[in-house]
């Protein structure tokens, strides 16, 4: 009788470690986070090796890497970008997106993390403006402006698909202007060969001085509170700042 | 001298011990006063000990919250305000460049580098910083674009570096005050643990008084009905055999026997009476009714009362006249003089003596026989209940030892705040001395009568009044 509990307690012991060994297992094997960056961004882009690299590339990383949990990076242009996660194709944005109202219904925002600033870039000052050709990122909050603003100042718009473009769209001359986010505009004001006039201004808009935080599926607030708390992490512990510092000589949040 | 054995007791002062729990006895009447201090003093202990502790998790918690606190929101604000200062100077840096430089190319790169450290420059919600840094960004861009001066540029340079100045030191004061919060907390915690810790071992030493004092109380009581019992047994077992006896024995001759009978009934009523007075003093809190007391009122009582008896036992006894006036409860005054007094006929050869002496604000009642005395090794035994020298009669005699008596003389004593003093020498007498040494004691007719000792017919030895004196020259006059 006493083998014959020993034996039952035995099997019991056996069979509650194998369960904790399963579900050790489970737990240990996390499903992989899609993370979406724009295509051909100054914060995001392919090196010579087809690899992610840029700033939000370097930031969507170290967020996985204090999540604890894989990342696997998709890019996109601009104007699908709150649609796509919305939908729940992706698990969370690192495309420096401006929260907005509209952008609020259709998926969740983390805390943000920096101030956005946009940029009108012309040799004309946007007063001077009139019969100009401005070159915006479709889709894009900046296209959103310009379309309600274009009437009042007789703009003639050039919708362009990615960041680059609008760069190029100064170079080839199609268009007079451009309006775009501040590190793109930076980008710009690099470049050789625009003009000796060519001029930068912050456009001060209550739309634009919103601030930038990281689109999350909708369906995943408990992602979202993750992303929060890593965020708060990750501004205290100074990997952040390193990463700003690989980039940029101010500080981006 | 040398050959002769004395002993001196002050029986309220008795031992180290008694000393230590003297103030649990602030005053003779409340006996339980003492205990009942002990219990107030342990529940304020514990009362306070609950109270410093829930104080000490109080000031713990506060400590967690303030860390967990520091940690969630002061140092992200720190880092937040650290970042804005930086921030603040590349704006200051770009904007001087963007206002100051010759080439316009290096103008406009600078002032959307300004712009970029502006949009940073401040926290969410810090509206101040954020409102400045607005204008300045705009002013670099005029200025860029030739839209006013650059000289304005100067004034709000400065405005940009008092702002930094004001979020460094805020920040740093912020880190200062919450440093001094902890602090201060830290150092309310360690006093309240100290004090705390004190507490503990106060609390600890009262028990273990408390325990002592208990455990005293309890084996004297112990032993008390242990030899009362005793006493009684050997009473009863006298008057059996005296019962036995008689039966044996004729009709004619049994008249004797029933009169030490008689006798050895008294006896055993008094001994009851002393061990009721006794257990009755244990449980009661008895209060004197103190009052102005003649002392040869008592005197005369006390002759009338054993006169008889005296005459009865063959003992001469003499109350000696006396003025004297003590504050004193004249119920309970008569009742230890009334124990003394029969003790010593009972002992005594021939002669009692009783007295009273007024000396330096002290009087004093003493009570001299000149009966066996009690060898000077019963020192220990003269604290008890139970004390009948070697040559005490024995129970089933005649007269009874001075038993109960002794300690019923002691305890009512301490209830009138006067001390007894036994003197004796084996073989010779005994003196016992009721001393009222209080501030109120009145003696308005000294009585220092020094014949009155020879007149009772024992030698002046016994006036040795100093406790510290052996009682050497103690030597009844017929012995």
């Amino acid at each position: 009788m006493k083998m014959k509990l020993l034996g039952t307690g035995l099997c019991v012991a056996m069979s509650c470690a194998l369960a904790a060994d399963t579900q050790g297992a489970t737990e240990g094997k996390q499903r992989t986070l899609r993370v979406l960056v724009l295509k051909d961004s100054p914060l995001s882009y392919r090196d010579w090796k087809g690899n992610f690299v840029g700033f939000n590339v370097d930031f969507g990383r170290l967020l996985c890497e204090t999540i604890k949990a894989p990342c696997e990076f998709h890019e996109i242009e601009s104007a699908k970008v709150v649609s796509s996660v919305a939908k729940g194709e992706f698990d969370f944005t690192m495309v420096s997106l401006i929260v907005t109202p509209e952008r609020a219904k259709q998926v969740l925002f983390t805390e943000p993390y920096r101030t956005s600033k946009t940029f009108w870039i012309s040799q004309r000052s946007i007063g001077q403006s009139r019969q100009s050709r401005v070159a915006v990122v479709n889709g894009s909050l900046q296209h959103q402006w310009a379309e309600r603003n274009k009437a009042s100042h007789g703009w003639t718009l050039v919708p362009v698909g990615f960041l680059p473009d609008l760069e190029k769209s100064l170079r080839d001359g199609q268009a007079d202007a451009v309006i775009s986010p501040s590190s793109t505009a930076l980008d710009i004001m690099n470049s050789k060969g625009l003009g000796e006039n060519l001029a930068a201004r912050s456009i001060e808009s209550d739309e634009f001085n919103n601030p930038v935080a990281i689109a999350v599926n909708p369906a995943d607030k408990e992602l979202c509170d993750r992303l929060n708390a890593a965020l708060k992490k990750i501004k205290t512990n100074g990997k952040l700042d390193l990463i700003n510092s690989r980039y940029y000589s101010v500080r981006l949040f | 001298m040398a050959n002769s054995t004395s002993s001196t007791q002050d029986i309220t002062r008795s031992g180290c011990f008694e000393g230590r729990l003297r103030w649990f006895r602030l005053n003779a009447a409340g006996k339980w006063q003492g205990l009942w201090i002990a219990y107030l003093s342990a529940a304020i202990c514990v009362l306070v000990f609950t109270v410093l502790s829930l104080s000490i998790l109080g000031l713990q918690q506060r400590m967690f919250l303030l860390t967990n606190e520091t940690q969630e929101e002061l140092v992200p604000q720190f880092i937040e305000q650290i970042r804005a200062v930086r921030n603040l100077g590349v704006l200051i840096q770009h904007g001087s460049v963007a206002t100051r430089a010759a080439g316009r190319q290096v103008r406009q790169k600078s002032a959307v580098l300004a712009t970029f450290a502006a949009a940073n420059a401040a926290s969410l919600d810090d509206d101040d910083t954020r409102q400045l840094v607005s204008q300045a960004s705009e002013l670099i861009q005029e200025i860029v674009a030739g839209e006013r001066d650059a000289n304005e540029w100067r004034q709000m340079e400065q405005a940009l570096s008092l702002r930094a100045d004001l979020l460094a030191v805020s920040t740093g004061q912020r880190v200062m005050k919450r440093a001094s919060d902890i602090r201060d907390d830290s150092l309310i915690v360690r006093n309240v643990t100290i004090a705390l810790a004190a507490l503990f071992a106060f609390s600890i030493g009262l028990m273990l008084l408390l325990g002592r004092f208990l455990t005293r109380r309890i084996k004297l009581k112990s032993q008390l009905f242990n030899e009362a019992s005793h006493d009684f047994r050997q009473r009863l077992h006298g008057m059996q055999l005296l019962i036995n006896t008689a039966r044996r024995l004729p009709a004619k001759q049994v008249s004797g026997i029933m009169l030490s009978l008689t006798a050895v009934m008294g006896e055993l009523q008094r001994y009851l009476d002393n061990f009721l007075e006794i257990a009755r003093m244990d449980a009661v809190a008895v209060r004197p009714q103190i009052g102005r007391v003649s002392l040869q009122r008592v005197f005369q009582r006390l002759e009338l009362q054993f006169e008889e008896i005296a005459k009865y036992n063959n003992i001469d006894i003499k109350f000696i006249h006396t003025r004297a006036i003590v504050f004193s409860d004249e119920r309970i005054l008569l009742r230890i003089l009334e124990n003394v007094v029969s003790n010593a006929i009972k002992f005594a050869r021939s002669k009692v003596l009783v007295a009273t002496r007024c000396r330096a604000g002290v009087t004093e009642v003493f009570v001299i026989d000149n009966g066996p005395g009690m060898p000077d090794d019963s020192d220990d035994k003269l604290r008890g209940e139970f004390i009948q020298g070697d040559g005490a009669p024995k129970p089933g005699a005649t007269g009874g030892g001075f038993g109960l008596g002794l300690s019923i003389v002691t305890r009512s004593a301490k209830l009138l705040n006067a001390s007894v003093r036994i003197s004796s020498r084996a073989g010779h007498g005994s003196m016992i001395r009721l001393i009222f040494d209080g501030p109120r004691q009145h003696h308005s007719a000294l009585v220092p009568r020094k014949p009155s000792v020879h007149r009772a017919g024992l030698r002046p030895g016994w006036r040795s009044q100093d406790p510290t004196e052996p009682m050497g020259t103690v030597e009844p006059s017929n012995a």
